[in-house]
């Protein structure tokens, strides 16, 4: 491992964990004091390949990807064939968003190093950049099961590229399916579910999967709603009645401080309106 | 001759004190649910791992060990009884005992829901300092707290100077807090200094391999599929911590959907939510500044406070500045400290019973009733800042914690020195 995080990174993730982080959460201070740093040493000895290629990661975390260009291709100079440096290159095209030159170097980084998550991860961001969700998804897929502790989100953000990618509903409920087996039924990844078992009309399972969210739940109105509005979009409107008065009920049991959330009060409102259109349907 | 007697001797108590694994972490207490609590700890060498615990020192003859032979031992006990005190040691092998079973090392499980019972929690944040300040400040809560351990406790972050690593959580934590350790679970959230030896998307690095933290609502509340972030409750109380460092932090990620659903969830009376990044602060950082911390002080308060208040939270605790700062009963505010205006305010008294009167959250159905906001970042140094924030009723350059005390439809907040002088305190009240 090559990278900043190295001398207290014990696993294999630094050069992804530097990525994610900017990605996710845009540079700041500290890796302005980094920059500095390295930039004393390489004063000193202006050839070191490690301090190179260490200030071409900060420039490119903290969005400076001219910069990481120069330091990059100093380093390609100094190692010509270098391997790592094409996932260096890889990311820095990719952060530029110059997608087909990232793809380029990060198909070929991929196929040296097959068990590599930074590079699938790279190419799976690459390919959603140049609208291409069937390929990220495949890498996403290769990130997934190379990860030992996913992130919720790149569960979603596969669910997403397949049905961008116009794959078969399926498939992308199972892979699902896979991350709420990994890691528990999380309400976000339930919801895209339930949406998608209702593209393919199958009702009963949408509502089944809110009943595992409101399953974990001590407060159940904000459930049965959703389970209202699942089967009102179905045209089930007796159904749907059924749970919005179930909700209401559930809402009316709760103590007085619960029901003075914005959240609660909001919802309270979003039900009788529910109510009001049904008595409304049913007075015509 | 005697000279090789002594030397063998001197082979074999070698092979004696070998023998036995040495303790050089914990135990300390995780991952508290009313039926369970997760018992880790550190030998210096790869052995088995036991448990015994019990109802009484002289009763605690259950054993539990682990498959295998490790260093880092974790140990779930599950079967327990809610709110029932254990006494417990740790051992290795089949039946070696790192501690005797005293009546100082004992937990005690989480109350259930139902009726409300006094619950006292002590907060501390950026306390990893390792100096004597740090430990100025613990020792003056065990002094005001006449020795007795807090039900629970919470790390506000920077729990390890000055980059989280392995050796720094040992001086930093381990060395300071054995006592409460073993005593008290305690439930962290990850600061910038620690999120150097960390990372949140991976789940990897030295703060996620120390603790051991809920990831499918074990504790209660909605499964969250991360350690970064995670909800529990404990008798009336619903505890929320969110990763401000190293985590998505925008209105729709995963992080904020989460804590839509987690918090429209829970039925407890009381919601508090704690995280490093403060989003009201003139101390060491400025929430005023969007180049402070990456803009996370500032997407923390425009992104994340709406739907905590949306959702009725009641407290909200962070660290990050290296100062005591809290706010008045405050609800809507979040831009810049220019554009506060007097219909933030829900109270503008000191929130004292012997003073302005309690913040009082009346019965109604009106919304939105207003939370308080401590910055408690002083438990292992100070360093000023212009502490003038306008929502704040209090700003201290003090060494510090916060003890919590939450009993039914009152919670009071106390802030002690390092000298265990009381220097604030306001109560909430809910009917
Ligand atoms: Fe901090």
């Amino acid at each position: 491992m090559l990278f900043y995080l190295r001398p207290f990174w014990p696993r294999r993730l630094g050069w992804l964990a530097l990525l994610l982080w900017t990605w996710v959460a845009g540079a700041h201070g500290p890796w302005h004091e980094q920059i500095l740093l390295v930039t004393e040493k390489l004063a000193q000895k202006p050839r070191d390949p490690e301090l190179l290629a260490q200030r071409a990661e900060l420039f490119l975390a903290h969005g400076f990807v001219d910069e990481s260009r120069q330091d990059l291709v100093a380093l390609e100079t100094l190692q010509p064939g270098n391997l790592t440096n094409q996932l260096r290159r890889g990311w820095l095209e990719l952060k530029a968003r110059k997608t087909n030159a990232a793809i380029e170097q990060l198909t070929a980084w991929v196929k040296a190093r097959p068990e590599n998550l930074e590079g699938h991860f790279g190419l799976a961001q690459a390919y959603l950049l140049a609208g291409q969700p069937g390929a990220a998804e495949t890498h996403l897929s290769r990130v997934l099961a190379l990860s030992d502790e996913p992130r919720p989100e790149l569960f979603l953000e596969r669910a997403q590229a397949q049905v961008a990618a116009g794959l078969a509903l399926t498939n992308t409920l199972a892979g699902l399916d896979e991350g709420i087996a990994r890691l528990g039924p999380l309400p976000l990844l339930q919801k895209f579910a339930a949406d998608l078992e209702m593209k393919r009309g199958e009702v009963a399972a949408a509502v089944a999967r809110i009943q595992t969210i409101a399953a974990r739940s001590e407060r159940q109105e904000r459930w049965l709603f959703l389970q209202g509005e699942l089967f009102r979009q179905a045209g089930r409107t007796n159904d749907a009645c059924g749970r919005y008065l179930a909700a209401r009920s559930a809402w009316q049991a709760l103590p007085d401080k619960l029901r003075r959330s914005y959240v609660a009060t909001e919802l309270r409102q979003q039900i009788d309106a529910r109510l009001a259109e049904f008595t409304a349907a049913s007075d015509r | 001759m005697k000279l090789l007697f002594l030397s063998l001797i001197g082979v074999m108590a070698g092979c004696a004190w070998a023998a036995a694994p040495k303790l050089i972490r914990g135990p300390y207490l995780q991952l508290a649910t009313t039926n369970s609590m997760v018992i880790r700890w550190r030998t210096d060498r790869q052995t088995k791992g036991l448990v015994r615990y019990g109802l009484t020192a002289q009763t605690a003859t259950n054993v539990i060990a682990h498959a295998g032979e490790l260093t880092e031992h974790i140990i779930k006990l599950g079967a327990l009884q809610p709110a029932t005190r254990y006494f417990y040691s740790v051992g290795f092998e089949t039946n070696g005992w790192l501690s005797p079973v005293t009546n100082t090392v004992t937990f005690v499980t989480p109350p259930p829901v139902g009726p409300a019972r006094p619950t006292r929690v002590w907060v501390i944040g950026d306390p990893g300092t390792a100096t004597a300040d740090q430990r100025a400040v613990r020792d003056a809560f065990f002094q005001w707290n006449r020795g007795q351990a807090p039900d629970l406790w919470l790390m506000l972050g920077d729990n390890a100077y000055g980059a989280g690593t392995d050796a720094q959580f040992q001086g930093a934590v381990f060395s300071v807090y054995p006592w409460l350790l073993a005593n008290a679970p305690l439930w962290p959230t990850l600061g910038n200094h620690d999120a150097r030896s960390a990372n949140s998307g991976t789940q990897s690095g030295i703060y996620y391999d120390i603790f051991t933290l809920p990831t499918q609502g074990q504790a209660g509340g909605l499964p969250s599929g991360t350690e970064a972030y995670y909800s529990f409750d404990y008798a009336n109380l619903h505890f929320v911590c969110l990763d401000s460092q190293d985590t998505d932090r925008s209105k729709h990620g995963m992080m904020a959907e989460w804590l839509r659903d987690d918090l429209a969830s829970t039925s407890r009376d009381w919601i508090v939510c704690f995280f490093h990044h403060p989003p009201y602060t003139k101390g060491s950082h400025d929430s005023d500044k969007r180049s402070d911390s990456g803009a996370r002080l500032v997407e923390v308060r425009e992104n994340l406070l709406p739907i905590l208040e949306e959702g009725g939270v009641d407290l909200v605790l962070t660290g990050h500045s290296h100062s005591y700062e809290r706010s008045y009963l405050l609800d809507g505010h979040y831009g810049y400290s220019t554009n506060l205006t007097a219909s933030h305010f829900k109270n503008r008294g000191d929130g004292r019973e012997d003073g302005d009167g309690a913040y009082r959250k009346p019965a109604g159905t009106q919304p939105r009733q207003g939370a308080v906001y401590v910055v408690a970042g002083s438990s292992g140094q100070v360093s000023g800042g212009k502490l003038n924030h306008p929502v704040n009723y209090v700003s201290l350059s003090k060494l510090g914690s916060v003890v919590l005390d939450v009993n039914g439809a009152e919670l009071n907040l106390k802030f002690i020195t390092q000298k265990a002088e009381l220097r604030d305190y306001f109560t909430i009240r809910k009917p």
